[in-house]
């Protein structure tokens, strides 16, 4: 299968670790060229900020700005020398025959027109400073030193009048300074909303004790001690995923008696009797009547190691977006298989008769939801075959069937160390929690069982040493009537008081109460899933797929998103102007691929080809992504969880891939 | 738009008369209209008089002539108008001074051209016959996301964008849900109220994902009965469902080419662009020497008279390069001539919006060019 060639290339088995480290090495140091510069003026500029008309508005007017200066000069002029004069006497009259050195520099500034303005406050600053410093050695009575266009660099030429020469020289150097700073510098951006640079994160003392004190009790965050894991489940439509669902929920004793009785009833009244499990999960009026999972469905359990956050997803093909939310903050999933006779091969093939534009007619999810979930993070899965019992437990229809997936999902780029591979039936709830009781199964099945293999993942690290970042999954009305939202927290940690910003929008807010598991909790670490309600915000501006930042250093708001992206089976290679939907965390959006940068090797990831003009199946790519509006995405050597996207069009994913770089950061 | 007189030839130099009746004719104005037109149109003209005791000013409607050098033209406001100087003697405008001309709806105004060429011609043509138009309203629809919009011949205009958050599911807050659906609904229904001109259009179709384009129809009968809305209960039939994988406008490609919609439409440029496009895609897939975009390789294959069908986007002859136009409009005249299609895209369609991302120019040719497609080309053009 072509699509195994590319798989290498982004997510190979082997070099997945390597790969992942060299991401990060090589973006890093395009991190820093974007941030650097955008911080130093933000630091020195802020003592003469007051004095200018404002940075930005003198910068879009370039020529007007630049007549102002002049003016400005001109009037201190004929000033300056007679202000000066009373203390320094061996000064000699300036005869305006020559150039004087504001000429000079005045020149100068112009030649450089518009992009000097920026690092012009910085500059005057500094040569007030300047000033300042000669005030003691004050000997000659030339006006200003040099870039006097605030009105601190005025004062600073009438209270310590500098030496011609001196001066002169003094400004040549300032403005070489300036020259350094200004080529550095990404024109006519505020910095304030670019963030400080990542490496300058430090957490709060305060809230990193509250951590240790969290991680010590073990009792922040719900779910005890046990290690958190956010669990997708996955596959087909009508694999059976919201029945096994419900089964397992009520054999760990989640569910009681009463409500299974009465989804049974309800079902069994609609007409719908093997639906009565999923019910407990689909709880909508229209899921039930159409007996098709639509949004995903939160709900948490505990099994004897881990405390789960379980996230059932839709498996219809037109709910793959809400599907992507969702396995977008699992750290594992559940992978389901029909394994009645002909339902895996309707949930796998990809056969798809096009109706053009690369509409999907008939596709199976299983194979899009699995290459989605590990685009999108998940490394561990178990393989759940379902409905064996349509076929007599038969030993050889799941070994035919794992021989099938396995290869698969190798070239998808999950090891086959982190793969678990077990039958379990949902109705009569075999090899659900305890072993299988069913003696067709029991005679060549041992293990593990659902819950055995969910005790076997590993918990996701808390990454609390980053600054804040909770992408918005929900937002809903709380029982007491506030606005509330709901999310991961993917990074960083945030206690009841913190500040907050909620990007797009940039709007400002405290965290005013913080609840886990229906419970209040104070502090919320990376990792947690929390509803979090704030204060003193602009509650339109709380949507799904925004993002709750840390205010210092809030998540890049761009238009264009260059990304290392591997083409899944399309039928259409990707071309320039190709309409995407983008996906990203919780947020999505439209927009269309707006160029092909480069073909990458499948095997080397060299750059086999500049722009090409397409990228076809199976072949990893780079491309640029523009956006219809704003969106909230990040490196992926920044932040893995936010620097990831999925690309679709038509009803199918067409590329999945790793954010590698964006190109216009918007101020 | 309507054609009130016309005295030019082909190739040569003439004037004609029009009055646009709707919108959409102010955009094909602004695809005729070029710099160094003339165009003679009523106006206002604010003028300030000095009455000794202070300025007084007053709008006075004048008919001034002014030689094109700047077109304006504005999708959303439905305006287009016309920077120049003024032509004409007048008492208030001197002659050399700058005007700026409104062209409106129902306002005749005179175009004269010093060229007309062929494109110039037939979009007159078809800019004046009624039966071209599509007039569909579609709602693309999915859970907490609605665009509605407009197709008319040669625009597709949004109308209506509403986003809403839908809580989740949790527990017994689905109450909460049911509450935002219909509010989210009935928004929309507003939209349907004010934007549908059923005397217009030919039909409404909804269009998504899953299961709200359904249920959304359901509460727009439920809602128009309720409300005695008589336009919409009896135009029912005009109401269709169509499968379509997001509401985001961009999907609009799956509503034209799903089947009971394309017979809906089959006639209008929305449909044969999309058609155009789809087929010019598959190709690209299926057998790439045969699919080319890009003025160089698409001048390069007509040069070897290879062009079957040949897409070309509307804002390749908005340019106010002569010449540049000039080698556009022979390229369409000859495709043309030597039996080929040459379609000319609008890009206010979806279409035509994506087309202007390959570039703008795409052609599939008759006859594979192999070599063709290895060969770095620079727009030659």
């Amino acid at each position: 299968m072509p699509g195994g060639k590319g798989g290498g290339g982004l997510y190979a088995e082997n070099d997945y670790d390597d790969e992942e480290y060299d991401d990060f090495m090589d973006y890093g140091d395009q991190y820093d060229q974007y941030d650097d510069p955008a911080a130093a003026p933000q630091q020195t500029a802020k003592p003469s900020v007051k004095s200018l008309a404002g940075p930005k508005s003198k910068a879009t007017q370039p020529a007007a700005a630049a007549a102002k200066k002049k003016q400005q000069v001109s009037v201190i002029y004929p000033n300056a020398p007679p202000l000066a004069s009373p203390q320094a006497d061996p000064v000699q009259p300036f005869g305006f025959d020559t150039p004087s050195p504001d000429d000079k520099v005045l020149q100068q500034q112009q030649r450089k027109g518009g992009s000097h303005q920026l690092s012009n406050d910085s500059t005057a600053a500094r040569s007030a400073r300047a000033g300042a410093g000669a005030a003691g050695t004050a000997s000659a009575a030339s006006p200003s030193n040099g870039l006097s266009t605030s009105e601190q660099g005025q004062k600073a030429a009438r209270a310590t009048p500098v030496n011609a020469a001196a001066a002169e020289l003094d400004s040549m150097r300032l403005n070489s300074h300036a020259e350094a700073t200004t080529s550095g510098a990404p024109p006519a951006a505020t910095p304030s909303k670019l963030g400080r640079p990542l490496q300058e994160f430090r957490l709060e003392p305060d809230l990193l004790r509250m951590c240790e004190e969290a991680d010590r009790t073990g009792q922040e965050g719900g779910g005890g001690s046990k290690p958190r894991l956010h669990l997708v489940i996955l596959g087909h439509v009508d694999a059976g995923k919201s029945t096994l669902m419900g089964r397992l929920l009520h054999d760990l004793g989640l569910v009681d008696q009463k409500q299974v009785h009465r989804s049974k009833q309800a079902a069994a009244q609609a007409g719908k009797g093997s639906f009565a499990w999923a019910w407990l999960l689909d709880e909508r009026p229209e899921e039930r009547a159409r007996g098709v999972t639509v949004d995903v469905a939160v709900s948490r359990f505990e099994t004897a190691q881990r405390a789960v956050t379980l996230l059932d997803a839709p498996g219809h093909r037109d709910f793959v977006p809400n599907m992507i939310a969702g396995a977008a903050q699992a750290d594992c999933a559940l992978l389901l298989v029909d394994g009645s006779p002909g339902g895996f091969e309707a949930g796998f093939d990809s056969s798809a008769a096009s109706t053009g534009f690369g509409m999907a007619a008939s596709s199976g999810q299983t194979r899009e939801h699995a290459q989605l979930a590990r685009s999108l993070g998940i490394e561990q899965m178990a393989v759940v075959i379902s409905k064996l019992d349509t076929c007599g437990f038969s030993q050889a229809r799941f070994e035919e069937i794992k021989a099938i997936l396995l290869p698969f999902l190798r070239q998808t780029g999950f090891r086959e160390s982190s793969l678990r591979w077990l039958p379990a039936v949902g109705p009569t709830g075999q090899n659900l929690v305890g072993p299988p009781t069913e003696p067709a199964l029991a005679s060549w099945f041992q293990g593990p069982s659902v819950a055995d293999a969910i005790d076997s993942f590993q918990a996701a690290d808390r990454d609390i040493h980053k600054p804040l970042r909770m992408p918005i999954v929900e937002v809903f009305k709380s029982s007491r009537g506030a606005l509330c939202i709901s999310g991961k927290v993917e990074a960083g940690v945030m206690k009841i008081g913190s500040s907050v910003v909620v990007i797009p929008g940039y709007e400002a807010g405290t965290v005013k109460t913080l609840e886990a598991d229906q419970q209040v909790v104070q502090l919320a670490r990376a990792g947690d899933r929390v509803d979090v309600t704030l204060a003193d915000v602009n509650t339109s501006m709380l949507t799904a797929g925004a993002v709750l930042c840390h205010p210092d250093w809030p998540i890049p708001l761009v238009t264009r998103v260059e990304a290392r992206v591997l083409v899944l089976d399309v039928e259409v290679p990707i071309l320039r102007g190709q309409q995407v939907i983008l996906h990203a965390h919780a947020a999505r959006e439209q927009g269309h691929v707006s160029a092909l940068i480069s073909l990458l090797d499948a095997k080397t990831g060299q750059v086999a080809k500049q722009r090409p003009r397409a990228l076809g199946k199976g072949q990893t790519g780079v491309l640029e992504v523009t956006a219809a509006r704003t969106f909230a995405v990040e490196q992926y050597s920044d932040f893995r969880a936010q620097g990831r996207i999925a690309l679709r069009d038509g009803g199918r994913t067409l590329a999945v891939g790793i954010v590698t770089g964006l190109p216009c950061l918007l101020p | 738009m309507k054609l009130l007189s016309r005295s030019y030839t082909k190739n040569g130099e003439g004037s004609v008369k029009l009055v646009a009746e709707e919108g959409e004719d102010l955009w094909h104005a602004y695809n005729i209209i070029r710099e160094g037109d003339l165009v003679t149109a009523t106006t206002f003209r604010k003028i300030s008089r000095d009455s000794g005791a202070g300025s007084q000013s007053e709008k006075v409607k004048i008919k001034l002539t002014v030689r094109v050098e700047a077109v304006d033209y504005d999708a959303e406001g439905q305006e287009l108008r016309l920077r120049g100087k003024n032509l004409t003697e007048s008492e208030h405008v001197a002659p050399g001074a700058y005007h700026t001309l409104q062209i409106e709806t129902q306002r005749a105004f005179t175009l004269e051209k010093a060229l007309w060429d062929a494109v110039d011609l037939d979009r007159i043509q078809v800019a004046c016959n009624p039966a071209a138009r599509a007039d569909l309203a579609a709602i693309l629809i999915t859970e907490g996301l609605a665009n509605m919009v407009l197709v008319g011949s040669a625009m597709t205009l949004t109308v209506a964008s509403i986003a809403t958050s839908m809580p989740g599911k949790r527990g017994a807050a689905a109450e909460g849900y049911s509450k935002a659906l219909s509010s989210f609904f009935n928004k929309i229904f507003q939209a349907v109220t004010r934007h549908v001109d059923w005397g217009i259009v030919k039909c409404l179709v909804i269009a998504g994902p899953g299961f709200a384009k359904e249920q959304f129809r359901e509460y727009l009968l439920a809602e128009a009965v309720r409300q005695e809305l008589k336009p919409i209960m009896t135009n029912k039939d005009k109401i269709l469902l169509a499968q379509a994988s997001s509401a985001y406008s961009h999907s609009l490609k799956e509503v034209f080419a799903n089947p009971g919609i394309a017979a809906q439409i089959k006639d209008t440029k929305a449909a044969q662009e999309t058609k155009a496009l789809q087929d010019f895609y598959s190709r690209l897939s299926t057998d790439s020497a045969r699919a080319f975009y890009g003025s160089g390789h698409v001048m390069a294959a007509h040069e070897l008279q290879a062009i079957q069908t040949l897409l070309i986007s509307d804002r390749l002859f908005r340019t106010s390069d002569v010449a540049k136009r000039k080698r556009y409009v022979e390229l369409v005249e000859e495709v043309g001539k030597a039996n080929g299609t040459a379609l000319v895209f609008s890009s206010l369609h979806t279409s035509g919006q994506q087309l202007d991302q390959l570039s703008g120019i795409a052609a599939i040719l008759r006859f594979p060019l192999p070599d063709l497609e290895d060969q770095e080309l620079d727009a030659a053009i």
